[in-house]
């Protein structure tokens, strides 16, 4: 016995120091309602992906000026997807997408809605309309989680296939018009859970591994990232040849912004690590389409420009504290 | 120990053997001498099964840019995460076909998340008793989902909007039936040399398992919307270090 708890003792001991060096902590989660100090500001904009989703909402069109102009100062802004709207009556001349255009610099991701897709006979003549409104934008996506969406929204049930023949038709009639005019995106599908990755094997099969890649990316909407384990598998097997854009992200509470970008964002994190994301767009500048206005938001109350709120990482970015 | 008593009773009958047919050849055995001992039963190893416990940890280095050959440097740091496992393992009485006995078990890699790092494994192994201690070696094979410590990406941004890119990833060769995509399982042998000491009851065992994961290495470059490729992929050596302890069952 006594040979055995020294056996035991030694080997544990030898165990405990060779794993010394291995002991990796998460890091400090800074107070975002604090002042940061120039390693979390450095950090922050390090592995920020300069990237932001803006709703088309005329309303907030000069917060949405401001706060662009400050980030595009700072360094931190280079593209915005911002959504082509069948309906609403300002589909083809949004105010939004032209003040975009007209800061320079700042790339357009224009999403195209999902109704463009669902029973639309015209479909080729509304994608040609939209290439002549918006010449400025070369990337477009087709639709956004098309399948959860839809219905989840009142509309009518849908499903991926219906989706795919859509994409199908759009992708034909671009390469045969106009192949030089855009690139497109899918549909982003969910990023946590298994439902987007299921979703996305059957897309490849469906039709998506056919198309170039040179002229399709893959688009993802990753909330948790760390639950998108089981895209690791299709992106680096049958969509292995295809670029990846995580077209939505980030985290519905103002303090844990700045922690949400350090944790995911950059290297090491996993929207690069797994999903080989070459850019995030962080979901929202400003969601509040119908009040109150969402904790994904980097600015709030945009009608009381001049003084509207920004958040804490909004700030930081822009370097506003 | 049990053979090493083996081996020295043995030598020890061997050694007296000539010595007593001498004794009964030219002096019989009287009244007063004490008979000859009867000969030893053959000594029984130590089996049965033992519920194993173990913490495991990985350190490798295979992410940078010249490391699509395992260096061999087990205390790198290119991944690094630690695992827990639980394993039945069952010693024979005596060996058959070379084999002291066979194990099954289940790891969970990196322990902060749940979606990923399950595997399962089964094995075969050879103990050898030193008498202080046995050395115990053995391989088999590894199944499940791997743990996301394995993906690697780097990522290099020109200033020109051009992106260029490194995805190294263990190769998914199976399906995990019942959930998700139907790659996105990986199968693999590994090897595996420890020293353990075996008591009546309890058991502690340390050493090191080889996994011989295929790896992909994935470059990617992207220069004004055109997409240029270098795809490879090879098996690599991916060690561990691992502390068991276990109790019979």
């Amino acid at each position: 016995m006594k040979r055995f708890l020294l056996f035991s003792s030694l080997i544990l001991a030898t165990f405990l120091t060779a794993c010394e060096n291995g002991v990796h902590l998460s890091p400090i989660t800074p107070s975002d309602t604090g002042v940061f100090d120039n390693n979390t500001t450095q950090d922050t904009v390090y592995k920020w992906s300069p990237y932001v989703g803006i709703h088309a909402t005329n309303e907030a069109t000069d917060a949405y000026r401001d706060a662009l102009i400050l980030l595009k100062r700072a360094g931190n802004i280079k593209g915005v997807r911002v959504g082509i709207d069948k309906e609403g009556g300002q589909r083809l001349s949004n105010p939004v997408i032209r003040m975009v255009g007209s800061l320079g610099g700042i790339d357009i991701l224009g999403l195209i809605d999902n109704y463009y897709l669902i029973n639309n006979p015209n479909m080729e003549q509304d994608i040609d309309q939209i290439f002549a409104a918006y010449p400025e934008i070369h990337y477009f996506q087709v639709g956004n989680e098309f399948t959860t969406i839809v219905s989840g929204n009142g509309g009518p049930a849908v499903t991926i296939e219906q989706y795919m023949t859509s994409l199908k038709r759009i992708y034909d009639h671009i390469q045969n018009r106009l192949p030089n005019r855009a690139v497109l995106l899918t549909q982003a599908t969910l990023g946590s859970g298994l439902h987007g990755p299921v979703e996305l094997e059957k897309m490849a099969k469906l039709g998506l591994t056919q198309m170039d890649p040179n002229k399709i990316i893959i688009a993802i909407n990753s909330y948790d990232p760390n639950g998108s384990s089981e895209y690791t598998g299709i992106l680096s097997g049958l969509l292995g040849r295809y670029r990846v854009w995580v077209t939505e992200a980030g985290i519905s509470n103002p303090n844990l912004h700045i922690s949400y970008v350090q944790n995911n964002y950059g290297k090491g994190g996993p929207f690069q690590n797994y999903l080989r994301a070459e850019r995030v767009y962080w979901f929202i500048m400003w969601g509040g389409d119908g009040p109150p206005d969402v904790d994904f938001s980097l600015i709030k109350n945009p009608r009381n420009f001049p003084n509207y709120w920004k958040s804490p990482l909004l700030q930081l970015l822009t370097g506003s504290r | 120990m049990k053979t090493a008593n083996r081996i020295c009773s043995l030598v020890f009958l061997i050694a007296l053997w000539p010595l007593d047919t001498l004794a009964q050849n030219e002096n019989p055995p009287t009244i007063t001498e004490p008979l000859p001992k009867p000969p030893p039963k053959k000594a029984e190893r130590n089996h049965g099964a033992y519920l194993k416990f173990g913490l495991a940890h990985w350190q490798g280095d295979i992410f940078n840019q010249d490391l699509t050959q395992w260096r061999g440097n087990v205390f790198g740091s290119d991944y690094n995460l630690t695992s827990l496992n639980v394993e039945i393992e069952t010693y024979f009485t005596n060996n058959h076909a070379l084999l002291s006995g066979w194990s099954i078990g289940y790891r969970k890699d990196d322990i902060k998340y749940m979606d990923a790092g399950h595997m399962l494994s089964t094995k075969i192994f050879r103990d050898f008793d030193l008498k202080v201690l046995e050395i115990k070696t053995g391989g088999g094979i590894e199944w499940g989902m791997p743990s996301l410590n394995f993906d690697n990406t780097i990522f290099e941004y020109g200033k020109d909007g051009s992106v260029r890119y490194r995805h190294t990833y263990p190769e998914k060769n199976s399906n995990i039936p019942g959930v998700g995509t139907t790659q996105d399982g990986v199968f693999y042998p590994f090897g595996e040399l420890s020293i353990l000491e075996r008591g009546r009851v309890f058991l502690i065992e340390v050493g090191i398992r080889i996994n011989v994961i295929r790896f992909g290495f994935d470059n990617y470059e992207i220069v004004k919307d055109k997409i240029n490729y270098d795809f490879s992929n090879k098996p690599t050596m991916a060690p561990y270090l691992f502390i068991n302890i276990g109790f019979k069952i």
